[in-house]
């Protein structure tokens, strides 16, 4: 995969959520969609791209939204490093394990940015316990489903392979 | 060997990208909004399409009708539920011969853009900027009620952080009983209120109004009807979990007010 496929990827994935996102919520939950193409680009070509995926994803969040500034680029950029490392030793053809680790990454994801913003905004009014039950896990659990329709689409596209070379 | 090293390389370039990013954040977030200023007649364009591609059905002409007919009912339950609170107040503030605070406000219509990529905060994009009159911190509206407050401003762009952000404060009263408390953004399109005193009989279904404290929100706009009223351990005060009187998620135009 060329690294040009890769950011139209991302650019793409980011305007579909900067744009048409909102109208696909459930219940007020939409999925990540960012999240969703750095966990793919991890399992499927290694930690470089993974981390790569991540710090552009996660710069376009930041550019574009009102969280705080190197939040988005800091955690995806290590939730693409984790899951790039831990995919030589999973069964990464399942579509269960897939979907499986994009869950994770996403909640492990949103887990970590409550704690930077209870750090860096003093957010105390809101518990972790409410934004697991309402956001982290609805979401993650959407972003899953996402994943588990859209990766078979994408590695066929792609027609990846085991040894697939990144860039 | 050589693409080991060659994945080291690039793990620690990406993470010294990483850091450096957060290490010029000041700098970053003025460049941010330059960013969405400059991009903005992109994002105007692109939404525009969405929307013309979401409305070409076999029914248009019928949806466009029913969104104009839905869009008139809202902004007369709206109005409905203003003109209420105003005459409740009208009748508390006669004797006192006060009317200063119900200073009739005007208003700056814009489009939404761009909605907040991030799960975490919630924000909006609208096409209107500093050259239209848009500075920061003016209340933003829709025709159902209170949407949330201009926080940057770009020449042909703001960003409005919407009610169900947790980093946003509104003073509010609770229409009934003319309680008051503060209200803050939660997790799932929801807000809360806190500092709502113990003693107060506050409950499901009643409607919530800006209290019009500080220099930001006008008194009286609607924002919503609680939900769900409680508790916390270790704290004085109740709390209660409000429903916004509309889907924030699917709001179009904006209004921008002018005190």
């Amino acid at each position: 995969m060329k690294r040009f496929t890769l950011y139209t990827i991302l650019i793409t994935a980011f305007l579909i959520q900067l744009l048409f996102l909102d109208n696909i919520r459930i219940a007020g939950i939409k999925p990540d969609l960012l999240v969703l193409f750095v966990v793919f680009f991890a399992i499927f070509f290694g930690p470089g791209a993974g981390a790569e995926a991540g710090l552009i994803s996660g710069l376009l969040k930041d550019t574009y939204s009102l969280d705080i500034f190197g939040a988005n680029i800091i955690l995806l950029s290590l939730t693409g490093l984790v899951v790039g490392g831990l995919s030589p030793k999973l069964f990464k053809e399942s579509k269960l394990t897939q979907g499986l680790l994009v869950f994770v990454s996403s909640a492990l994801y949103m887990v970590s940015h409550y704690f930077v913003s209870l750090l860096v905004l003093k957010v105390e009014y809101i518990t972790l316990q409410d934004y697991l039950y309402y956001l982290i896990l609805p979401s993650s659990l959407y972003t899953a489903i996402l994943s588990i329709l859209l990766f078979p689409v994408l590695i066929n596209r792609y027609r990846l392979k085991e040894d697939a070379e990144y860039l | 060997m050589r693409n080991k090293k060659k994945i080291i390389i690039k793990i620690l370039a990406v993470l010294f990208t990483a850091i450096l990013v957060v290490l010029i954040s000041s700098a970053a977030r003025l460049a941010r909004i330059n960013i969405t200023d400059t991009s903005a007649p992109i994002l105007k364009g692109l939404g525009s399409f969405f929307r013309t591609l979401e409305r070409i059905t076999p029914f248009a002409a019928v949806r466009e009708e029913n969104i104009i007919l839905h869009d008139r009912v809202d902004l007369l339950t709206r109005m409905a539920e203003e003109t209420l609170a105003i005459n409740d107040e009208n009748a508390r503030l006669r004797s006192l011969l006060d009317f200063r605070k119900l200073i009739p406000y005007t208003s700056i219509p814009a489009q939404v853009i761009g909605r907040d990529p991030s799960n975490w905060s919630n924000s909006l994009i609208i096409d209107k900027g500093s050259s239209s009159g848009i500075k920061t911190s003016m209340a933003v509206i829709s025709t159902r009620g209170l949407v949330g407050r201009i926080v940057e401003t770009g020449k042909i762009s703001s960003k409005a952080l919407l009610i169900t952000d947790p980093n946003l404060r509104v003073g509010v009263l609770i229409r009934r009983n003319r309680q008051g408390g503060i209200l803050t953004g939660a997790p799932g399109g929801r807000c809360k209120i806190i500092y709502i005193s113990l003693d107060s009989d506050v409950k499901p279904g009643d409607k919530v109004m800006t209290a019009g404290f500080g220099s930001v929100f006008p008194k009286g706009i609607l924002i919503g009807e609680i939900e769900k009223v409680g508790r916390e351990e270790g704290r004085l005060y109740k709390y209660a979990i409000l429903k916004p009187s509309q889907d924030l998620s699917r709001l179009e135009e904006v209004l921008c007010i002018i005190r």
